[in-house]
């Protein structure tokens, strides 16, 4: 057997190995890209209780962080949760059905966001009666109800002493609703405290950035006595920053925004006080505090039936100590 | 390691075997899968479409029940209504509910169909009670929870054509690259079992080749044919070598074979030249005894008639009645002994001196000897014959004036013995005569035409010198018609008197070592 016979035999051996690790690369490739597709936000493990998760649509950054901690919560908790996203917050009657279906299915629990007290009063009821517990955010549920989430009225205080602390007392504010009337209610409220100022338009965006951004142009064409923003979304926040960044507004207006992630471009319209700061309702903690209490409460444990979660303010020092 | 030629070839082969096995169900895995993953979508969609035409066919018969009330319609019912809870009942046991959102679905969907039973069983109850309220009501939640259980189904359906769209997806675009690693697979496994083959055929038939190529050589009378060179260590190294060892001793025991003979051949030509050295010699003493007619007699007579001649005053006579009792004396002798050039040389210069007085001294007789050639040691009657020649054949005819010289000397350890006449010369042909390349009849003739007194001929003179010194080129003629002839002997210069060629022939003539 010659040189070159050896020099073939190694050469194809090496070809083996490599075509073999090839196709066992591109096998797991495809196995792996299937089992990412099938189980991004969802576990195998068998379940122990079973919930409904009904919030609104997951393109919202704050439901999106929202739903992650309950994620979170259910694979710590083996609680399989089925969740359905409502597009419009208003939608009351998507929001009921979830409910019956719910009772239908024969689930443990439901977490459900809530608008108002009175719109699902019923239907709580309806569920408690048979025998699904259920836990909303946003407002209190009522009677055999559970809460988890932040106090409105405490938000919209903390934004208006955001606004006061960005322009001073001759504020001049126009606010971008969410679809709730407490944060409102706190915003003004705290206003009320300073003579000077005062609120000059209250909008509701349809949450897109797109959408946000030409109610926020019309505000500041048709309001040019405004100098502070209040934003009660990520979207409506980033989209009134980059409208007083278009306008060539910046220094003339501020924007207070809420639950706003550590991202870059955030970082940047900070520093450039084109934000002053926003208002951090820590929606992952809030899913995951709903989930954790409600798996809780099935187990049998003792749970308080209103869980408050903190707010956080950021502005510029907070992020320059953040930084240090 | 595995060192014999079955356990390589045995682990070769299941190297292969394994090799296209593994290969094989490499290949064949995907597949599996994709067959299975088929086989279990088709199923679950098999198994909705039953589960939708299930729950249709139940809310067909309670409906019809409710505003019928007729009894094959409740019969239908409850035969449709126990095929759906067998359904709800299965999917429970066979699914384990997990996180997972097609077992959320698919959870939802068996609780649900209890919660269904549960209203139809409510409403049906009341129908038979007659209480319109409570079985319109119940129907309706039934009916709603039937719409909630078809929407999960097709979200269901939905989730697991995304499921399945998302997997082909996957495999579609690794696909392509996974076939085209796979073919190198294939051709590869197949090179290496190929090269595999190869490496063990080659193996096994290239020392089997080489033994039969030696073999054939071998068989063929080459023994110097290379020695087989194996590189591997297994059986075959070990006939390699067991093979190389057998050809070198039969080698050797041939060539012990060969020198055997050919020591035999030597001995036995030995043993016929001896033989034919002893016949030449009883030949020329035959020859001689012919001549010896009662010697003693004769020596006595010759005595008698040299005393008569001093007596008379012939003192001539006398001279020559001397020499030729003394040529007489010579010839007597033994032709197995040896004398010396200078005993040759006297009795040479009584045979002149017997032809001075029988045909006057017309012919002239020089010597030219070296001192040191005298003692040398030669046959007797050696150079007599030649003398004899020149008188009788070269200078015969020529009356008067002719010479004949003799010289002798030692050249280079030989003893160069020359008698030369200037007389008639002779002829090609007596010359390749006389050195016996011409062996006819008239040549024949002609020798003995050539023996004389002595009745010794060139041939016996030549074979005598050849036995005598054990060479062949003894002598050499150089001869022109008219101009003379002289013949040359050249044989090995020895010195002893004793030396005598019959000393080395015992009494059977065989070589005494």
């Amino acid at each position: 057997m010659g040189r070159l016979y050896k020099y073939s035999i190694a050469g194809l051996l090496v070809i083996l190995i490599g075509a073999f690790a090839m196709s066992i690369y591109y096998y797991n490739r495809m196995a792996m890209s299937q089992e990412n597709a099938a189980y991004a936000l969802e576990t195998d493990v068998e379940a122990f209780h079973r919930i409904s998760l009904i919030i609104n649509n997951s393109d919202n950054l704050y439901w999106q962080r929202f739903k992650k901690g309950a994620m979170d919560a259910a694979i710590e908790n083996r609680v399989a949760i089925e969740f359905h996203g409502i597009n419009n917050a208003d939608d009351t009657a998507s929001v009921v059905m979830q409910m019956r279906i719910a009772v239908a299915s024969q689930k443990d629990g439901v977490i459900v966001n809530t608008l108002d007290e009175i719109s699902y009063e019923a239907d709580i009821a309806y569920l408690v009666e048979n025998g699904v517990l259920v836990m909303t955010t946003g407002v209190e549920g009522g009677k055999n109800s559970y809460f988890v989430g932040t106090n409105a009225f405490e938000f919209g205080q903390r934004a208006a002493q955001l606004v006061i602390q960005a322009v001073g007392e001759n504020a001049r504010v126009a606010v971008i609703l969410d679809g709730t009337t407490d944060e409102i209610v706190g915003f003004s409220k705290e206003m009320q405290r300073y003579p000077n100022a005062s609120i000059e338009a209250i909008k509701k965006t349809d949450g897109q950035l797109i959408g946000a951004v030409d109610v926020i142009q019309s505000i500041l064409t048709d309001y040019p006595e405004v100098n502070a923003i209040f934003c009660m979304t990520p979207e409506d926040t980033l989209a009134a920053a980059q409208a007083i960044v278009d306008r060539n507004l910046v220094g003339d207006v501020v924007v207070i925004g809420t639950d706003l992630s550590d991202t870059p471009i955030v970082r940047r319209y900070i520093e450039r006080s084109i934000i002053y700061g926003y208002i951090e309702r820590n929606p992952y903690d809030a899913g995951f505090k709903s989930v954790a209490v409600l798996a809780g409460v099935l187990r049998g444990e003792f749970n308080p039936t209103f869980v408050t979660i903190d707010l956080d303010t950021v502005t510029k020092w907070d992020l320059g100590q953040y930084n240090r | 390691m595995l060192s014999g030629v079955r356990q390589q070839m045995i682990a070769l082969f299941l190297f292969t075997v394994l090799l296209t096995a593994m290969t094989g169900m490499h290949l064949f895995n995907p597949f599996m899968e994709f067959i299975e993953q088929t086989g279990v979508m088709f199923a679950d969609t098999l198994f909705l479409n039953e589960l939708s035409d299930n729950l249709a066919s139940v809310d067909e018969a309670l409906r019809e029940y409710l505003t019928t009330r007729d009894s094959d319609s409740l019969l239908a019912y409850y035969e449709h209504m126990e095929s759906l809870s067998g359904k709800s009942a299965y999917m429970k046991e066979s699914k384990k509910f997990t996180g997972e959102q097609s077992d959320l679905l698919y959870s939802s969907i068996a609780y649900m169909l209890d919660t269904y039973k549960r209203y139809t069983e409510i409403a049906v109850q009341a129908k038979r009670g007659r209480t319109a309220h409570v079985y319109i009501a119940n129907y309706e939640k039934a009916d709603e929870t039937a719409n909630f259980i078809k929407d999960y189904i097709s979200r269901l359906k939905e989730y697991h054509l995304n499921e399945n769209i998302q997997w082909y997806s996957a495999l579609s675009i690794n696909i392509s690259r996974l076939i085209t690693s796979n073919y190198v697979l294939i051709v590869t496994v197949i090179l290496l079992n190929i090269m595999i083959i190869l490496y063990i055929t080659y193996n096994v038939t290239s020392p089997i080749k080489k033994l039969s190529k030696v073999s054939e050589e071998i068989a063929g009378g080459n023994f110097d044919a290379e020695d087989i060179k194996v590189s591997t260590e297994d059986e075959f190294l070990v006939m390699a070598n067991a093979f190389n060892k057998m050809k070198k001793s039969i080698k050797e025991y041939i060539e012990q074979l060969h020198d055997k003979a050919e020591t035999e051949t030597r001995l036995m030509d030995q043993k016929m030249q001896n033989l034919k050295m002893k016949a030449l010699l009883n030949d020329a003493e035959l020859k001689a005894l012919q001549l010896q007619i009662n010697p003693h007699f004769l020596f006595n007579t010759l005595n008698a008639a040299m005393q008569l001649s001093i007596m008379e005053g012939s003192d001539k006579t006398s001279v020559f009645i001397e020499n030729l009792a003394r040529l007489l004396r010579y010839n007597a002798g033994s032709m197995e002994r040896s004398v010396t050039l200078r005993e040759e040389i006297a009795m040479i210069v009584s045979y002149k001196e017997l032809f001075d007085v029988r045909f006057g001294n017309i012919q002239k007789v020089e010597f030219d000897l070296a001192p040191e050639v005298l003692d040398a040691v030669i046959p007797p009657m050696t150079i007599q014959p030649l003398v004899e020649n020149a008188y009788i054949h070269g200078l015969g005819d020529a009356s008067e004036n002719g010479s004949i010289r003799i010289c002798a000397m030692a050249e280079a350890e030989m003893l160069v013995i020359s008698v030369s006449d200037d007389g008639l010369g002779m002829s090609e042909e007596t010359r390749q005569q006389i050195l016996g390349k011409n062996n006819s009849n008239e040549a024949l003739e002609q020798n003995k035409w050539r023996m004389h007194l002595t009745g010794i001929g060139m041939d016996n003179v030549v074979n005598r010198l050849k036995m005598f010194f054990g060479i062949e080129n003894v002598i050499h003629i150089e001869s022109r018609l008219g101009e003379g002839t002289t013949i040359t002997l050249t044989v090995p210069f020895l010195k002893g008197k004793d030396y005598r060629p019959a000393a080395r022939l015992n009494g059977e003539g065989d070589l005494d070592v």
